[in-house]
């Protein structure tokens, strides 16, 4: 039988607090298949950006198993976790995440530094990602020159330069405002529908409306 | 060419953190080379005044009497030095002696003349030194003289050279010349300079030896002064009412310190003129580190967002950690570079009186040992303070803190 893209299982985080722990994730058991778009809600607080980061490999967690893509994540260290990243994951954060004062182009073609993606090809590239998401004559203009639905975009082509398999995305439209937020989530779902796998953590309804699951949590667990 | 590129990102808008880091490492180290300079050329002096461990001596410092014209002030001297050593526990008085009327290469330079116990009681550092035949002066006449500073560089040892010596030239050969920083006993100050480095001080001078046959050789054209200050070398075998009565005899001109007396002085607490020069230094040096660890932290802290986003594009911690680190300690090799070239050319420029001959640092191996030492610290500041500053902010807290 063929391994789902996304496998957790009885997954535990705690965060150290003072001379306790607090223990922020809680049995969470997760199967996401490729190709699937994803939507985590829940209240503030409940540990929907923990999970995210997790999934991510941009944290590790205490107890449980989770594979990606066939591979046991558990125990990677900084460099291969790092590596998974680049070769897999796109990212999307609230606040864009940019480098600024550095141009557009630079920052889509960012991940590319990262793996063994040729030099020359890179411009190339980074320039097809922007045609993607729209801003193909915003190349040579600087980060902090943009509008927030501009950058919201330039992350999304900068996650998308590595080819990666899944999309992560944390109130990608949090800081929008709602026709902006809707193009974004357009733009994930075009996504989608190219077969990559997109995991969106959101409050907001319509966000929701795009995904075709919903997993909603509550105090660190899954609740349905 | 990527690194360059990733590294760029680092870079990018700090120029003025960078160069106010790249000032504070230089400024640390500059000051450090200043403090650690200063204080060897002043514990130089004493190593030299100590090493023999001979402690049968007093040294006299005359006040006010003897001031005036040369000549007499010598007369008086001579006078006094000879009543002195007429007494009971006194072996023998042992003067500096000079000349004036002495010209190099057209430029007026002293000759100093030491007496042989002098030489023996203060082993000088030479750099090569052949030895004076007994009377100070070669079977065929020349005039043996130790070197003593880099106007001398010209010269080598055991090679003839000449000097105009109350206008008449005097032929002389090198037997040795003395090692920077030039320090060498002088013995001419009056009132009550009772610390060793105002009895050794910086003389580049050519130095022969006193003896009747040098006495006479130079004699003849030019008045021979003798240094105002003495000291008196006592009898092995002295009694303490006998260095009483010296101390009693010496006191009707001036003051007199015993060597221990000296190295007391010169340890003291009430801070003198020579630990207020090293206490300047040494507080800039401790400001200018101060500084720099904490604008270091100050732009490590501002560039972990920068690293958190890379980290999301694939940035292990471990590469992000180098390029910081490596950043600081860039800067740092810098300034180390400006450091060693500040100490390259320091005789060069303190020749040519671009810096001042009496800003008195001794740089030898063992100062750049010392300063080699406080670079050590500074870089490891620069690899220790971003690996603090990641392992206390992880990449997480950015965005959580961006987020906000
Ligand atoms: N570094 C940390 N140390 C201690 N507790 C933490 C830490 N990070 C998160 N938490 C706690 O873990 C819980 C889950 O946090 P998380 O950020 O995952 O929530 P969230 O669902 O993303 O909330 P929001 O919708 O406000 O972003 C919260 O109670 C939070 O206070
Ligand atoms: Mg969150």
């Amino acid at each position: 039988m063929k391994q789902p893209f996304i496998q957790m299982r009885e997954v535990n985080k705690f965060y150290p607090l003072d001379k306790d722990r607090f223990q922020a994730l809680k049995g969470i058991n997760l199967t996401i298949e490729e190709g699937e778009f994803v939507a985590i809600r829940g209240r503030s607080g409940a540990g929907k950006s923990t999970l995210l980061h997790i999934l991510g490999c941009l944290d590790g967690f205490d107890e449980g198993s989770y594979t990606l893509n066939g591979r046991e994540v558990k125990g990677l260290g900084d460099g291969k976790s790092a590596r998974l990243r680049n070769e897999t994951i796109g990212f999307v954060l609230q606040d864009f995440s940019l480098v600024d004062y550095r141009s557009v182009l630079f920052n889509v073609s960012l991940p590319l530094y990262f793996g063994k993606y040729p030099s020359r090809k890179m411009k190339a590239k980074a320039m097809e990602m922007l045609k993607l998401v729209g801003l193909e004559d915003q190349a040579k203009k600087k980060a902090n020159q943009l509008s927030g639905g501009q950058r919201q975009r330039v992350a999304i082509a900068r996650a998308m330069v590595t080819d990666p398999k899944l999309i992560l995305a944390d109130e990608p439209t949090g800081a929008l405002d709602s026709r902006t937020a809707g193009e974004i989530m357009e733009l994930l779902q075009t996504l989608n529908r190219r077969g990559v796998t997109v995991v969106v953590v959101t409050h907001d309804d319509v966000v929701e409306s795009y995904a075709r699951r919903v997993v909603t949590m509550s105090d660190g667990e899954i609740v349905d | 060419m990527k690194r360059f590129k990733i590294l760029s990102v680092f870079l990018k808008n700090s120029a003025l953190s960078l160069i106010l880091l790249f000032l504070l490492m230089s400024a640390a180290l500059l000051f450090t080379t200043q403090f650690v300079g200063l204080y060897r050329y002043q514990t130089y002096a004493l190593d030299l005044f100590i090493q023999n461990g001979n402690d049968r001596m007093v040294i006299f410092s005359p006040s006010g009497l003897m001031d005036g014209d040369l000549a007499v002030a010598s007369q008086k001297q001579e006078a006094f030095s000879q009543e002195v050593e007429s007494l009971s526990g006194v072996q023998e008085v042992v003067s500096i002696y000079h000349i004036n009327d002495s010209f190099y290469n057209n430029s007026a330079f002293s000759i100093y003349l030491y007496d042989k116990t002098l030489l023996d009681l203060f082993p000088l550092r030479y750099s090569g030194f052949q030895g004076f035949t007994s009377t100070g002066i070669t079977e065929d006449g020349k005039l043996q003289v130790i070197l003593s500073g880099d106007y001398f560089d010209g010269e080598t040892v055991g090679e003839p050279m000449e000097m105009r010596v109350g206008g008449k030239n005097i032929e002389m050969l090198p037997v040795g010349k003395i090692k920077f920083p030039y320090i060498t006993p002088r013995f001419s100050i009056s009132g009550n300079g009772s610390t060793i480095p105002n009895y050794f001080s910086r003389n580049e001078l050519p130095i022969a030896l006193m003896t009747p046959e040098t006495k006479k050789l130079l004699g003849e054209n030019v008045t021979i002064y003798t240094n105002p200050s003495f000291l008196v070398y006592l009898e092995e075998d002295y009694t303490q009412q006998e260095l009483e009565a010296v101390k009693e005899k010496l006191s009707e001109y001036g003051t007199s310190n015993t060597y221990q007396e000296l190295i007391d002085k010169t340890n003291e607490p009430p801070v003198t003129n020579m630990e207020n020069a090293l206490l300047l230094p040494l507080a800039f040096s401790v400001v200018a580190t101060i500084a720099f660890l904490s604008v270091s932290i100050l732009s490590i802290y501002k560039k972990l967002d920068q690293s958190a986003i890379l980290y999301l594009c694939g940035c292990s911690k471990r590469r992000s950690y180098l390029y910081l680190s490596g950043i600081l300690a860039g800067v740092g090799l810098l300034a180390a570079a400006l450091t060693a070239g500040y100490i390259t050319l320091l005789p060069v420029l303190q020749h040519h009186e671009i810096i001042s001959k009496n800003m008195l640092l001794l740089v030898d191996e063992k100062s750049l040992l010392l300063v080699g030492i406080y670079l050590l610290f500074l870089l490891l500041i620069s690899f220790g303070v971003p690996w603090l500053m990641m392992r206390k902010y992880s990449p997480l807290e950015s965005y959580r803190r961006m987020e906000r």
